[in-house]
């Protein structure tokens, strides 16, 4: 499955210091749990598909963890294979959904962080002036 | 981004098998009054999608870039189909054209509720896939909102 763990593109840059380095490894994580939720649905007919999931618990306590995670840019990817198995059981096509709008709701969460951690620079940056 | 942009690809190829699959049930439909018609049954499998991510690996790996050839499989394609065997009803018409040399013409074998429960399971799943597509263009405009506002 080495499809599934993406190539590194890193969101920020993690030279500047100025955004935590998790808010860009939490974005990836979460695009890459759209693709997994959109590959069941996609194989949601498909004779003897079993669904994947993928262990966000763990993922993000990398994500979290500032060794692993210049560990895991070194390699290039956040998301390690191991993260994602397979669960052995058909599509639940309620379970994808229930679990993309939580993803996409996530998503919008992390993007807020950003903004507010750009507009706390910013407000840095004007202090006297 | 680029995962965002691979789950477009894959929502794209199951969009893509879901409407392969209604033209099958069509084709079916079409014929049910033909003579020795032998209906298709339609075939999943995963893979068919060659995402962004595939091909970049396959640059990483190859040091060039081979289209169709998928990293891993991802997204679902309709694999043709596989021709039922069983005969349809046979009657007894000695004057049809097509009538066999006892007499008896075979008739279609296709079932139109099974064909119309199999294109309707087909649009449903068209749906979600479409669904899939709506919600990651909404993570991937929220992306765009990085910063903005300031």
């Amino acid at each position: 499955m080495d499809g599934f763990s993406t190539p590194g593109f890193n969101v920020i840059s993690p030279s500047t210091g100025f955004v935590p380095e998790h808010l860009g490894g939490l974005l990836r994580a979460i695009g890459t749990r759209q693709r997994i939720i959109s590959h069941n649905v996609a194989n949601v007919e498909t004779p003897g598909y079993e669904a994947q999931e993928m262990d966000f618990k763990s993922v993000l306590q990398k994500v979290n963890n500032p060794l692993e995670t210049r560990l895991a840019q070194k390699m290039g990817r956040t998301v390690m294979e191991s993260d994602i198995s397979s669960s052995g059981k058909p599509v639940d096509i309620t379970h994808e959904f229930l679990a993309m709008q939580e993803n996409q709701l996530a998503y919008s969460m992390a993007v807020r962080r950003i903004t507010t951690v750009f507009s706390n620079l910013k407000n840095a940056a004007q202090v006297g002036r | 981004m680029s995962s965002l942009h691979d789950s477009f690809e894959i929502a794209a190829s199951g969009v893509r098998a879901q409407s392969d699959r209604v033209r099958i049930h069509a084709h079916n439909m079409a014929n049910i009054g033909t003579p020795y018609f032998k209906r298709t049954i339609p075939v999943l499998t995963e893979g068919g999608g060659v995402t962004f991510s595939d091909m970049i690996s396959t640059i990483q790996r190859d040091g060039v870039l081979s289209m169709g050839i998928a990293a891993s499989p991802s997204g679902v394609m309709m694999e043709g189909g596989v021709q039922d065997p069983t005969d349809g009803q046979k009657i007894y018409q000695p004057d049809h054209p097509q009538a066999d040399k006892n007499g008896f013409v075979t008739l279609s074998n296709t079932e139109p509720m099974s064909e119309m429960a199999g294109a309707t399971i087909a649009s449903r799943m068209y749906e979600a896939n479409l669904s899939v597509i709506s919600v990651v263009k909404q993570m991937a405009n929220k992306a765009l909102e990085i910063g903005r506002g300031q």
